[in-house]
């Protein structure tokens, strides 16, 4: 629905624009991952907000996409799928994230996130697809430096944040982090492409 | 008049779709973990 949404709005603007058809191919590519992430965000917040859970979201998703961004990582096969499932992991990190947790249990978290982010740094990032891949030796190792900066602020923020005592803020910025970067590693992938399968059965295809 | 506004606010619409659908054939994704299909156009920048 969104794809064909897409293309006839692009077809549309190109009409107006008298661009060729390869032009309004971009604009329809364009449209479609800014409705796509229009719809997950508003769909993410209206949950949050019957949830009450609109600030643990708003950190869990900041940090989420920090490391995604420049470090990549699986993807889904179809909208649905990313949707429903973006919706569900993101909602119950953040509905995890506000667990009082002790001060050990949020440094260990905060250990095994960062020993994630280094393995992940190292062996994976940037993580591509079938689709997408950054094989260039120049664009790896920069994608590979800022998810290292990403890091470094992240690390900076949460360490703040519980040494002055701010740990309902700083367990949405772990938690957060600690999903993102699972789906950079195979497991990650291996994980999403298995529940693609079952949403895939489900749907009877 | 308008209509030079209309064809500006549409050229900065299209710049800005362009600028969208270049972040989107890289690795990157912020919010969204869904690949639609890369056009022709942009595959060569893969």
């Amino acid at each position: 629905m969104v794809k064909k949404l897409s293309l006839r709005l692009a077809h549309s603007l190109g009409k107006r624009l008298q661009a060729d058809t390869d032009d309004v191919e971009v604009y329809a590519y364009g449209l479609e991952i800014m409705l796509c992430s229009l719809i997950k965000l508003v769909l993410l917040f209206s949950l949050a907000i019957i949830l009450h859970l609109v600030w643990s979201t708003f950190l869990v998703l900041i940090a989420w996409s920090a490391f995604r961004v420049p470090g990549g990582g699986a993807h889904m096969e179809s909208y649905r799928h990313c949707l429903s499932t973006g919706l569900i992991i993101l909602l119950v990190l953040a509905a995890l994230s506000t667990l009082d947790l002790s001060l050990s249990w949020q440094l260990t978290f905060l250990i095994l996130t960062m020993i994630l982010a280094i393995t992940c740094i190292i062996r994976w990032v940037p993580a591509g697809t079938e689709k997408k891949q950054i094989i260039q030796t120049a664009n790896r190792r920069k994608q590979k430096r800022e998810t290292t900066v990403v890091l470094l602020l992240w690390f900076l923020s949460v360490a703040c944040l519980i040494t002055l005592g701010y740990s309902h803020t700083a367990l949405p910025l772990i938690l957060g982090a600690g999903g993102g970067l699972c789906l950079i590693t195979p497991s990650g992938y291996r994980a999403l492409g298995w529940l693609d399968q079952i949403l895939f059965q489900v749907e009877g295809r | 008049m308008f209509g030079k506004m209309k064809l500006w606010s549409l050229s900065s619409l299209a710049l800005l779709l362009i600028a969208v659908a270049n972040t989107g054939i890289g690795t990157r994704c912020g919010v969204i973990a869904y690949e639609p299909d890369i056009p022709k156009k942009l595959k060569s920048e893969v």
